[in-house]
């Protein structure tokens, strides 16, 4: 004895097993006028599972408002269950307001809601890039600026008016910074410079104890544009001129304060003679010579 | 729940694409040897005779001249050179600060760099500071195979010896030189270097 033939899937008959899985929610919709029924959406004849709504088409499933007759390519729709009244539609089975209206008079359905846009989405992982930011480079700026910042002279201290300056554990002051006279070679031939170049003499005076970080000073002058031309330049090699240095001549008074002449070979007029002491950065003592 | 679970999963999947993307990035850098490209020093072509603009410095190449020796000032035996020298008159000047051209070099057609000799004193290569809007003018003397100017040959300045990525490097590119003229410059025994010197 054979067990009866079950119909298949959109015959009439057929009943869908009782664990028939419910479509997944976004297959409720109801498909857009002209297109087929998207994967796992009932099809056109087949038997609902209780609880799931009938065959919406594009216009309309029997028993709905706005049904008329199966869309084209549809197989004819069953026959009503007598004695069973239709199933509520569940909440999310919703037609989007305007569909049945615009399906009447024969204009497209208004564009089904796209709900909140990606920015409205994805808000706070945008907040968190900020504070991520920070963790990732926050730890290394201190050293970063460090560097910028703590090696090189950009803090100004400036002594004006030939006064005596406190810097790196001594004393030391502008006397004068003028054009250089008439200089001579180390043969004793006078020098003349090229036009191009002027050649100023800076005469400091230096009060520095042995030891002291100031022994350590290097001399510069800065023009009006801030360009930085350094003491005793190679061009001016084979010129007899002292080396500048704020170390304490051996023919120097053991204390108390002695004098340095500073020589340079510039292109413009300088405004102030720079010293820098190593670990004195990022100060530096900008002096400017009395009137 | 199972929307929960599918959020869930949604982000897993852009964690994992996001750090494949980022994986396949690396890669590509790695298979590019991007570190050397990547940070290479940025090249400011310039023509001879002209002056070009660093960050720090400005500078033009002059001339270029050949020799079989050259006989160095501080005396002793001509260096002789089993190639040929290539000297080139560079005219520079600082910018801002003084600042010395810590690196020169040669480049060939293959792209081999040649530095500049440290078997000459070099005055302007790496020990001459230069002053802000001073011009100087001197020499700089390169050794190389004979077979290497007929190529045409680049010279480059720059302000540092090593420490040259990110940096910006001034490129003059000489007119390739036919081996008769190599020839000629070989058999140049007595070539020295001319002073660095300030313009007028």
């Amino acid at each position: 004895m054979s067990a009866p033939q079950q119909p298949h899937p959109g015959q009439p008959g057929y009943q869908a097993p009782p664990d028939y899985p419910a479509p997944q929610q976004p297959y409720a919709y109801p498909p857009r006028p002209g297109h087929a029924p998207p994967p796992g959406y009932p099809q056109p004849g087949y038997p609902t599972h209780p609880g799931y709504p009938p065959q919406p088409g594009p216009h309309g499933a029997p028993g709905y408002p706005g049904y008329t007759v199966p869309p084209p390519g549809y197989a004819p729709a069953p026959p009503a269950h007598v004695g069973q009244p239709p199933a509520d539609p569940p909440p999310a089975f919703v037609l989007p307001p305007g569909f049945l209206a615009a399906q009447a008079q024969g204009q497209p359905a208004p564009p089904p809601s796209t709900g909140p846009g990606w920015w409205r989405r994805n808000w706070w992982g945008l907040l968190v890039i900020v504070p991520l930011l920070v963790t990732a480079l926050g730890p290394e700026l201190p050293e970063l600026y460090r560097k910028w910042h703590n090696t090189k002279p950009n803090e100004r201290v400036h002594v004006a008016g030939g006064q005596w300056a406190s810097f790196g554990g001594g004393r030391i002051r502008l006397i004068s910074l003028k054009r250089a006279p008439a200089l001579t070679t180390y043969e004793g031939r006078p020098y003349t410079p090229p036009v191009t170049m002027q050649i100023w003499q800076a005469t400091v005076e230096v009060d520095v104890t042995e030891d002291a970080d100031l022994e350590g000073c290097d001399f510069s002058v800065a023009d009006a544009r801030g360009r930085v031309f350094s003491a005793s330049p190679q061009e001016l090699n084979g010129v007899d001129v002292d080396r500048a240095s704020c170390l304490r001549p051996f023919d120097a008074p053991k204390t108390g304060p002695f004098t340095v002449v500073a020589t340079f070979a510039t292109s413009a007029l300088p405004q102030g003679l720079r010293v820098t002491v190593g670990t004195e950065l990022p100060r530096y003592l900008w002096l400017t010579a009395p009137d | 729940m199972r929307g929960t679970l599918g959020r869930v999963g949604s982000w897993l999947a852009g964690a994992v694409a996001l750090l494949l993307v980022v994986n396949v990035g690396h890669r590509v850098m790695v298979f590019n040897n991007a570190a050397s490209d990547r940070e290479r020093p940025y090249e400011v072509s310039a023509e001879v005779g002209s002056m070009a603009l660093a960050r720090t410095f400005t500078a033009g190449v002059m001339s270029v001249r050949g020799a079989g020796a050259i006989i160095d000032p501080r005396g002793g035996n001509p260096h002789v050179s089993t190639g040929v020298w290539v000297i080139v008159t560079v005219r520079a000047a600082s910018r801002d600060e003084p600042v010395a051209i810590g690196f020169a070099g040669l480049r060939d057609a293959a792209g081999r760099v040649y530095w500049a000799s440290e078997r000459v004193k070099q005055d302007l290569r790496g020990g001459r500071t230069l002053q802000p809007g001073i011009r100087v003018e001197g020499e700089i003397a390169f050794e190389v195979p004979r077979a290497a100017p007929s190529g045409g040959l680049t010279v480059l300045l720059a302000k540092n010896m090593f420490e040259r990525r990110m940096e910006d490097i001034l490129a003059f590119k000489l007119d390739p030189v036919d081996a008769a003229t190599v020839t000629g410059w070989a058999a140049d025994k007595k070539a020295t270097l001319t002073p660095t010197k300030v313009l007028g």
